[in-house]
C-alpha cells in the first residue's frame, strides 16, 4: 500500500516536473526494481536461515556428554554458513536502505519544489 | 479498481470513527524552522528511534529471560546460543541502549550550548533532564540482568554509592537492593524496574516532553527571535519527516552493523560468595562519575571523601535540572560563562572517562 502510494505520488508529481519520456521511464524502472528488491530480499534471507539446523540440534548431534559451563560465551555464530547468512542479510539490509534513501530524496526534492512554488499557501492560512 | 474502491471505503470507515484527518491536517500545517541549529533537532528523534528499538527487542528478550538466581544467566546463555537469532536481538538491544544514551548526551549538550531552554522552554529542559536520568537508570538496572561476575560486581559498587549520602543513603541502598546485600530479590527488583516501572515513568515524561515541544514549537537562534515571519520554514509533512526518515534509516543500518560485528559476550554465572574480580568498571556512560569518586581522598578535613564527592555530584545534577533558571540572561556575560561551562563539562567527562579506561 505504501509502495503503491509512493509510486502513484511519484507518477502524479512527474506530470508537473518531468517532461521527457526518458526520465519517466527511468523512474518507472527504478520503482519496479525497488519493489522487486523488497519482495526478493526477505524471501532470500528467510530461506537462508531456514536451511540451517538450529544450534540446539547441532549440539545434540555432536555432543554426547554435557560440557562444563564456559568462562565466557561469545555471541556471534562460529559456523561459516551461519556467518555468511548474517553477512548476506547485512548486505541486503544496506541495499534496501540505499534504495529507500534514494526514494526519500526524490520525495524531498519534489516536496521542496512544491513548497518553493507555495502551492499550498492558502492551506497554511 | 475494486481494490481501490474497497481501500477507500475502509479508509472512510476508520475516518468516521477515529477522525484521523485532524492529525494529518495538523501534520501538514505544522512548520519546522530551518536554521543553522536544525541538524541538532535530529538528535532528539534519533533518541526516539533507539527507544522504540529498545522496547521491541526488550519484549522479544523478555519472552525467554527468567529473573531468578539459578536461571538468569542460563536463560541469557540460551538466548545467545539456542534461540534463533537471539544473539543478534540481544546485541541490538545492548547497542541501541548505548546509542540511545550517547544521543541523549549529545542532545542535552546541544540544547545547553544553543540555549534552547530559555524562556518559555524551561519545563521542556527539565523533562529532558528527567529523561536523561531514566535512560541512565535503564542502563544501570539492565546491566545486572545477565547475572554474570562483572554485572554483579558493578551493581555492588553502584548500589554502594548512595550509602555515602548522610541520613537517607542507607535506606535508599536497602530499598534498591531489597535487603542489606545483593540477592535474588535485587535481581527481580531490578528486572521489574527495568521492564515495568522505568518504561512507564519514561513514557509519561516523554509524553509531557512531546506535548511541550508541540505547544511551544522548536526554538530559534536568539538572534532570529522576533523575526519569525522572515525566517525559512519547512512543512513538517512530508518535507521534514522524509529528512528524519533518512537519518533513521542510516542510524538503523549502523546499529545493526555494529550489533552484528560486536555482539556483547556473557561471563560465567555470578557467585554471591566469590570475591569481586579485579578491575571492575561500569558502562562507559558512568565512567566519569566512577573516576570522580575514585580521585577523592578518603578524608577531606573532617568530612568523608566519598560523601563529599557524592554530595557534589548530586548538587551538580540539581544545578543541571534548574539550568534555565540559573541562565536567565543567555545573551549576556553570564550566559557566555554558562556556555563555556558546557564545553568544560564535556572536556571533563571525556578526560575522566579516558583516565578511568587507562587505569
Amino acid at each position: 500500500m505504501i509502495l503503491w502510494r509512493i509510486h502513484s505520488h511519484l507518477r502524479r508529481t512527474s506530470k508537473i516536473r518531468l517532461s521527457s519520456p526518458g526520465a519517466k521511464r527511468r523512474r518507472d524502472r527504478f520503482v519496479f526494481s525497488f519493489v522487486l528488491i523488497f519482495i526478493i530480499s526477505p524471501a532470500f534471507v528467510i530461506g537462508t536461515f531456514a536451511e540451517q539446523p538450529s544450534p540446539k540440534e547441532k549440539t545434540a548431534a555432536h555432543q554426547v556428554q554435557p560440557l562444563p559451563q564456559p568462562e565466557k560465551i561469545d555471541a556471534a555464530p562460529k559456523d561459516a554458513r551461519e556467518r555468511t547468512a548474517v553477512y548476506v542479510f547485512l548486505a541486503w539490509l544496506w541495499a534496501a536502505i540505499f534504495v529507500l534513501i534514494y526514494v526519500l530524496r526524490l520525495q524531498i526534492k519534489e516536496s521542496d519544489r512544491l513548497n518553493r512554488l507555495k502551492l499550498f499557501r492558502d492551506e497554511k492560512k | 479498481m475494486i481494490l481501490k474502491k474497497s481501500a477507500l471505503s475502509v479508509k472512510t470507515w476508520f475516518e468516521d470513527r477515529l477522525g484521523l484527518s485532524v492529525v494529518l491536517d495538523f501534520m501538514r500545517k505544522k512548520k519546522v524552522p530551518q536554521n543553522k541549529h536544525t541538524p541538532w533537532s535530529y538528535t532528539g528523534s534519533a533518541i526516539l528511534l533507539f527507544f522504540m528499538i529498545q522496547v521491541i527487542t526488550g519484549i522479544m528478550l523478555a519472552f525467554y529471560y527468567k529473573p531468578t538466581l539459578g536461571e538468569a544467566n542460563k536463560s541469557v546463555a540460551r538466548i545467545m546460543t539456542e534461540v534463533p537469532l537471539g544473539w543478534i536481538i540481544r546485541s541490538i538491544h545492548f547497542w541501541s541502549a548505548t546509542f540511545m544514551i550517547a544521543f541523549v548526551f549529545v542532545h542535552l549538550f546541544s540544547i545547553w550550548i544553543i540555549k534552547s531552554y530559555r524562556k518559555p522552554r524551561e519545563l521542556t529542559w527539565m523533562t529532558g533532564a528527567f529523561l536523561l536520568l531514566f535512560s541512565l537508570a535503564f542502563g544501570f538496572t539492565g546491566y545486572l540482568l545477565p547475572w554474570d561476575d562483572l554485572s554483579l560486581s558493578a551493581t555492588k559498587v553502584g548500589t554502594d554509592i548512595p550509602n555515602a549520602i548522610p541520613v537517607v543513603g542507607k535506606i535508599f541502598t536497602k530499598l534498591l537492593r531489597g535487603g542489606e546485600d545483593i540477592t535474588g530479590d535485587t535481581l527481580s527488583r531490578f528486572f521489574t524496574l527495568h521492564i515495568c516501572l522505568l518504561p512507564l515513568a519514561l513514557l509519561l515524561i516523554l509524553a509531557i516532553h512531546f506535548y511541550l515541544i508541540q505547544k511551544l514549537e522548536m526554538s530559534l537562534p536568539w538572534r532570529d527571535e522576533g523575526k519569525k515571519e522572515e525566517l525559512k520554514e519547512l512543512p513538517f509533512w512530508p518535507n521534514f519527516v522524509c529528512r528524519e526518515m533518512i537519518v533513521w534509516l542510516i542510524l538503523f543500518g549502523v546499529l545493526v552493523t555494529v550489533a552484528v560485528f560486536l555482539p556483547p559476550s556473557l561471563g560465567k554465572a555470578a557467585d554471591l560468595m566469590a570475591a569481586a574480580p579485579k578491575g571492575i568498571k561500569p558502562e562507559w556512560y558512568f565512567l566519569f562519575l566512577f573516576q570522580t569518586l575514585k580521585i577523592f581522598p578518603a578524608k577531606i578535613l573532617f568530612i568523608d571523601g566519598e560523601t563529599l564527592a557524592v554530595l557534589l555530584i548530586l548538587a551538580a545534577c540539581v544545578l543541571l535540572l534548574f539550568l534555565p533558571f540559573i541562565d536567565n540572561k543567555p545573551t549576556e556575560r553570564k550566559g557566555k560563562i554558562i556556555t563555556g561551562l558546557a564545553f568544560a563539562t564535556i572536556a571533563y567527562a571525556v578526560l575522566m572517562s579516558i583516565w578511568s579506561l587507562l587505569t
